[in-house]
């Protein structure tokens, strides 16, 4: 299955096509920028690979938690070139592209973490052992000193790695690189098109948080 | 021609399919007025969330009422800017997506521009009034109050902008001052309508620089202390059981503001002349000032156009009309290459 990857938000986003088993992939700029190097990227990762966007097969999107922009720069991009094509679009949450860097490295569980910005991380553990990680609890809100209890026997990945103390081990492939593996080997639940774009967020928004304290 | 426009630059998710005489096929607008009505005001978070949630509907119901598939476009047009950044990246971003996917150029608009022009359009699938170059266009809105020239080729020259607030935010706030909610266009145009305008007469702000730009922010302080004085706190009111003399201050201030931009108009015409004056922005839906401007009109021998007021308020076909003459004009087509900005003055 050829895949076409994004994640505009995580704290090292890229593009990357997948092709058999030849990944081509594209950095982007951590900023703003980002949106404006997104589709450039696309095209150079797409011409690299020596294919059209018409022959892949799936679109995956990391969906959050992550950067506010990214987050919807990403998605609103996947949805636009999969809504355009008819390409299958799956969201996947920004926390199970992390758990799924780790694949391979013979552990059976991983405690994925993300900053969720005010001192706080957003966290969730997966399963590893089936072809795609399995989340085994909803993903919740943390303090750093409180991720080594989170994860208890689990690996740790993390995103930046000095999120958690002690860091944690760099993941051995980026966010959009495993998650275009991890949808070649076995696709998953699809985003219907006509539907509201999934975002995932890490808390509410700024407003809505201080009206539900007033 | 199909030009399918997107618009998500404030609280107005819109999408809207023009054809290249700028027929209106259809026009889908949906509001997050209910959205952001907790707040009090529109916020930028709620925003950009509510787009993303509101795009693919609104998209699908523009294409299912112009009888088109989204195979049909040939050029995507979506809001580039100004406007709330994380807001207009949910729309241009769907809108390159789209677009790179099929191979289609893109122009990415600037929202006032898309006001400027919308003047041209007429409701009811009808095509755009003939392009009338050179022409004057006064733009009005809540975050807006721009008087322009457009030459012969194209080029947009500012000729004032408001120093302050924009007459639309005056309106809002006064009216919420007053009791009588949100948004504060519509309700003081209503109450106006039996009010005495003469009866408490504002200064008009002019810059003593001679500059001609607007300055709304004292005319608002003024109506301000007006509405202290009388003990009017915000509590509602029923704007059916106004007091009369509330009535005649609510029309005397909007007055006010439509002489302010009369004044202008004037001004210019005299310097430079007009043969044709565009009326465009929410502010271009008041009674008076669609009155006022065309009896003005009238009398100087200036075509003054006026919006339907289905095109006032923010919405995509205007900017999928304004898309399409700024390709015609040469604009740059990259889907890959368009970015949003949040600041975009008309005419840069």
């Amino acid at each position: 299955m050829i895949v076409l990857a994004l994640d505009t938000a995580g704290p090292r986003p890229s593009v990357v096509i997948r092709l058999a088993d030849a990944a081509f992939e594209e950095a982007l700029p951590r900023d703003r920028r980002a949106s404006e190097e997104l589709l450039p990227a696309i095209r150079r990762a797409l011409g690299r690979a020596g294919i059209g966007l018409e022959r892949c097969e799936r679109i995956a999107v990391c969906a959050g938690p992550g950067s506010f922009t990214g987050v919807h720069v990403g998605l609103a991009t996947a949805w636009g070139l999969s809504r355009a094509r008819g390409i299958p679009l799956e969201a996947v949450s920004t926390l199970e592209a992390l758990a799924e860097t780790t694949r391979g490295s013979g552990t059976a569980s991983v405690a994925a973490f993300l900053d969720a910005g005010r001192g706080e991380l957003v966290a969730e553990r997966f399963d590893l052992t089936g072809p795609r990680a399995r989340s085994l609890a909803p993903a919740s809100r943390c303090r750093a000193d409180e991720a080594s209890a989170f994860a208890g026997a689990s690996r740790v990945a993390a995103l930046p790695e000095s999120l958690v103390a002690p860091a944690a081990p760099p993941p051995p492939t980026s966010l959009a690189a495993a998650l275009a593996a991890a949808v070649a080997r076995d696709p998953g639940r699809v985003v219907p098109l006509d539907r509201p774009i999934p975002a995932l967020y890490s808390r509410p928004s700024a407003a809505e948080e201080k009206r539900g304290a007033a | 021609m199909i030009v399918l426009g997107i618009e998500t630059s404030c609280d107005e998710t819109s999408a809207a399919v023009v054809d290249g005489e700028g027929r209106v096929l259809s026009n889908v607008v949906s509001s997050q007025m209910r959205a952001h009505a907790p707040y009090g005001g529109v916020v930028p978070e709620v925003a950009a969330r509510a787009h993303l949630e509101n795009l693919p509907a609104v998209l699908d119901a523009a294409l299912e009422r112009a009888g088109k598939r989204l195979e049909d476009a040939e050029l995507v047009a979506a809001t580039a800017g100004p406007g709330l950044i994380g807001a207009l990246l949910v729309g241009l971003s769907a809108g390159r997506g789209l677009a790179f996917a099929r191979g289609l150029p893109l122009v990415g608009v600037n929202h006032l521009e898309g006001h400027l022009f919308s003047a041209f359009l007429r409701p009811g699938g009808e095509p755009a009034r003939p392009l009338a170059l050179p022409f004057h266009g006064l733009v009005v809105s809540g975050g807006h109050a721009e008087l322009v020239r457009v030459e012969e080729g194209g080029r947009i020259v500012p000729l004032a902008r408001t120093r302050d607030d924009a007459p639309g935010e005056a309106f809002d706030k006064i009216a919420r001052r007053a009791g009588l909610g949100y948004p504060g266009g519509p309700v003081v145009d209503r109450i106006a309508q039996r009010g005495r305008g003469d009866r408490f007469p504002f200064a008009i702000g002019r810059s003593g620089d001679g500059s001609l730009d607007f300055s709304f922010s004292g005319l608002k302080t003024a109506m301000l202390r007006e509405l202290e004085r009388r003990g009017i706190d915000g509590s509602p009111l029923d704007p059916e059981r106004l007091d009369p003399e509330l009535v005649d201050l609510l029309a005397s201030f909007q007055r006010a503001i439509v002489a302010a931009l009369l004044d202008r108009v004037e001004r210019v015409h005299a310097a430079e002349g007009m043969q044709t004056l565009a009326i465009s922005g929410g502010v271009a839906a008041n009674t008076e000032l669609r009155a006022t401007l065309s009896a003005w009109g009238g009398e100087h021998g200036v075509a003054v156009l006026l919006p339907d007021r289905s095109f006032t308020t923010d919405n995509a076909a205007m900017i999928a009309w304004a898309g399409l003459l700024a390709a015609r004009r040469g604009a740059p087509t990259d889907p890959a290459a368009a970015a949003a900005r949040s600041r975009w003055p008309l005419g840069t």
